[in-house]
């Protein structure tokens, strides 16, 4: 399953009138085996936001390129999914700092490093 | 043997007041201060004389039902001729109700949460001074938030958006930014609700959300919420002097109160701040006939009367202005254009109506904008380009929101107007993402109570929100045919048209 991931924050003092400790309402464990994807078209603002999917963590990259992805983008008249997504560069998010990846066909989300909320970049044409 | 009653001694307002509000007070004897008011103590501040919080305003009871009846006298009698004389019909155009719906649907719920909190802080704060002023708040609130309903009632038995909006506060996605935001208030301990609603939402923030709408009522032919307007005025006045008070009394009761007041204010401004995108975009998008642009308003309200004028006042008790006021005053060239094209592409899921602006509108904000808008129009022109392609753009799934504003992550970093700002935090192994510096940190200060925010997109992909599909959702928001989507050729606008072209026909106005 997903790896743990380091905190970048402690737990502040909490001031409360009780007892105050409840859990996520976004945690991974509420999806299954399924993961939740955010897809970032760095650069393209034809579409405002990053979107966020539901994915399985086992999800081919080829399987996620053709499901997923090419029916969301066809909405830009301007996208053109004959290119593949050799004709972008991808690359994880963190926050304002970016790690390259090079995604291929037969790979898995989860073995791409892509965990819970994170965030799958891309550039390009 | 008849003893003549003495006559009554007549008080002078001042007595008056004083003998119906802090003559009132009493010291329990069978209960500890501690018991009879327990909220005051957890929050850290330390009041050591709750009897030098000065009464901002001296109202009693009968003054104030009095003032309040003579003002709704006169606004229910501009409610009624405007709905006897077929009014609506006389608006700029029915896509002028779009600011209203938004109005309607996401600011009054929230007056009725402000008349809940402050009917609580009428019970909870230590000294009768302050209990006053809350309960007369209280009573303002659930007064403007009838009126608002009231007033904006006529105007769905002709037009889509208005039918369902409570019910809509509390599922749709937009609506959750200012629920969000509210509710964040309303579980705070009562000091910093007095600093973030009283203080941030009602002073600092408060021309900056009431007025755009107000202003736009006038300039668009809508009485009734222009009248409405005038009649909560008074009262807003009073808020914003109660808020005033509330603040200047914690900063002067003890100096520990200096940092936790200063961190609430960074905060509650970022959070405020950022649930006026709404106001920024009905601005310079929905009005028809415009008041004046989001820029010009940012400059007015916010830079020239608070930091030119509250902030220079609360330099002397060591009070700086908010934390990432400065990115706030950079996005005013830019907020407007990214919240309505937020909007712009989710309409399909909203219940009210957006379209391309005008050639006219876009010079118009050419001019306001001179340096930003036309990159932005850039996109307008694809977009036209794509409609008459046989398109329009409506997103085919769903965006990736912030953690703690609710808003889709559509804000730019300052500096580059197309690259939207990617923030996260990783708490207790779990990733959270972020539209801004801002809202990163307010939830790193919090993370274990933002870590429970209800956000929509992925409440969606639990299954808790009615369907796994679309259309499925937009029944559980209680959305019909002809609420949102494009306006041209809407319900709204076939209807305007139509009762237009029979006024001319039949020869009325």
């Amino acid at each position: 399953m997903s790896a743990v991931l380091q905190d970048t924050i402690e737990r502040p003092e909490i001031k409360s009138i009780g007892e105050y400790n409840f859990p996520s309402k976004s945690a991974q464990a509420l999806y299954g085996d399924d993961m939740l994807l955010h897809v970032w078209w760095k650069g393209n603002p034809w579409f405002v936001a990053a979107a966020c999917y539901r994915v399985p963590q086992a999800m081919t990259f080829g399987e996620f390129w053709e499901g997923v992805f090419v029916p969301y983008h066809s909405e830009d008249p301007d996208f053109n999914a004959e290119g593949g997504w050799g004709q972008f560069s991808w690359f994880i998010g963190n926050g304002r700092a970016s790690t390259p990846i090079s995604p291929s066909a037969d790979v898995t989300l989860a073995d791409l490093g892509l965990t819970h909320k994170s965030v799958l970049g891309f550039t390009g044409p | 043997m008849t003893i003549t009653p003495k006559a009554p001694r007549k008080l002078t307002m001042k007595q008056r007041y004083s003998a119906l509000t802090r003559d009132l007070e009493w010291d329990p004897s069978y209960v500890s201060d501690e018991e009879m008011f327990p909220l005051t103590s957890f929050e850290g501040i330390t009041i050591h004389d709750w009897s030098k919080w000065e009464d901002p305003f001296r109202l009693t009871v009968d003054a104030y039902t009095k003032y309040q009846a003579e003002k709704d006298k006169r606004l229910y009698a501009v409610l009624d001729g405007f709905a006897q004389s077929q009014g609506h019909l006389s608006l700029t155009d029915a896509s002028y109700l779009n600011a209203m719906k938004l109005f309607l649907q996401g600011v009054s719920p929230l007056e009725y949460q402000a008349h809940r909190n402050f009917a609580m802080l009428a019970r909870h704060l230590n000294g009768p001074g302050p209990r006053f002023a809350s309960l007369c708040q209280s009573l303002d609130e659930i007064r403007h938030a009838q009126t608002e309903i009231h007033t904006l009632s006529n105007y769905n038995k002709y037009y889509a958006g208005f039918h369902s909006y409570l019910h809509m506060h509390d599922r749709v996605w937009y609506l959750s930014v200012p629920k969000s935001f509210f509710d964040d208030a309303l579980s705070a301990g009562p000091f910093e609700f007095l600093i973030a609603i009283g203080f941030s939402f009602e002073y600092l923030l408060t021309n900056l959300l009431f007025v755009p709408f107000m202003s736009g009522a006038s300039f668009n032919g809508d009485l009734p919420t222009m009248t409405f307007g005038f009649s909560a005025q008074s009262d807003e006045s009073r808020h914003m002097t109660l808020g005033l008070e509330a603040i200047k009394f914690l900063l002067e009761q003890d100096e520990k109160n200096v940092p936790l007041v200063q961190h609430w204010i960074n905060k509650w401004f970022w959070r405020g701040y950022r649930v006026t995108a709404l106001v920024a975009q009905m601005l310079d998008y929905m009005l028809p006939r415009k008041v004046m642009s989001w820029k010009e308003a940012f400059e007015l309200y916010f830079e020239q009367q608070m930091l030119g004028g509250l902030f220079q006042d609360l330099a002397y008790y060591g009070i700086t202005p908010p934390l990432h006021v400065d990115k706030a005053m950079q996005e005013k060239e830019y907020l407007s254009h990214q919240a309505y094209w937020i909007l712009y592409q989710f309409s399909h899921a909203a219940a009210f109506t957006t379209s391309v602006p005008s050639d006219e509108h876009m010079d118009w904000l050419t001019e306001q904008y001179p340096d930003t808008f036309p990159i932005y129009r850039t996109l307008w022109e694809k977009e036209k380009k794509n409609i008459a392609a046989g398109g329009r753009h409506f997103i085919r799934g769903l965006p990736q929101l912030c953690q703690v504003c609710q808003i889709p992550m559509g804000f730019t970093e300052a500096d580059e107007p197309f690259i939207q700002a990617q923030r996260e935090s990783i708490f207790e192994g779990e990733r959270y993402n972020f539209c801004s510096d801002g809202c990163q940190y307010i939830f790193d200060h919090e993370p274990v109570k933002y870590r429970q925010a209800w956000l929509p997109v992925h409440q969606i992909y639990q299954g808790n929100c009615g369907a796994a599909d679309l259309p499925g959702v937009l029944d559980w928001y209680h959305m019909k045919p002809g609420d949102g989507g494009e306006y041209l050729g809407s319900l709204d606008n076939q209807n305007w048209k139509k009762w237009h072209d029979m006024a001319d026909e039949t020869g009325g106005n």
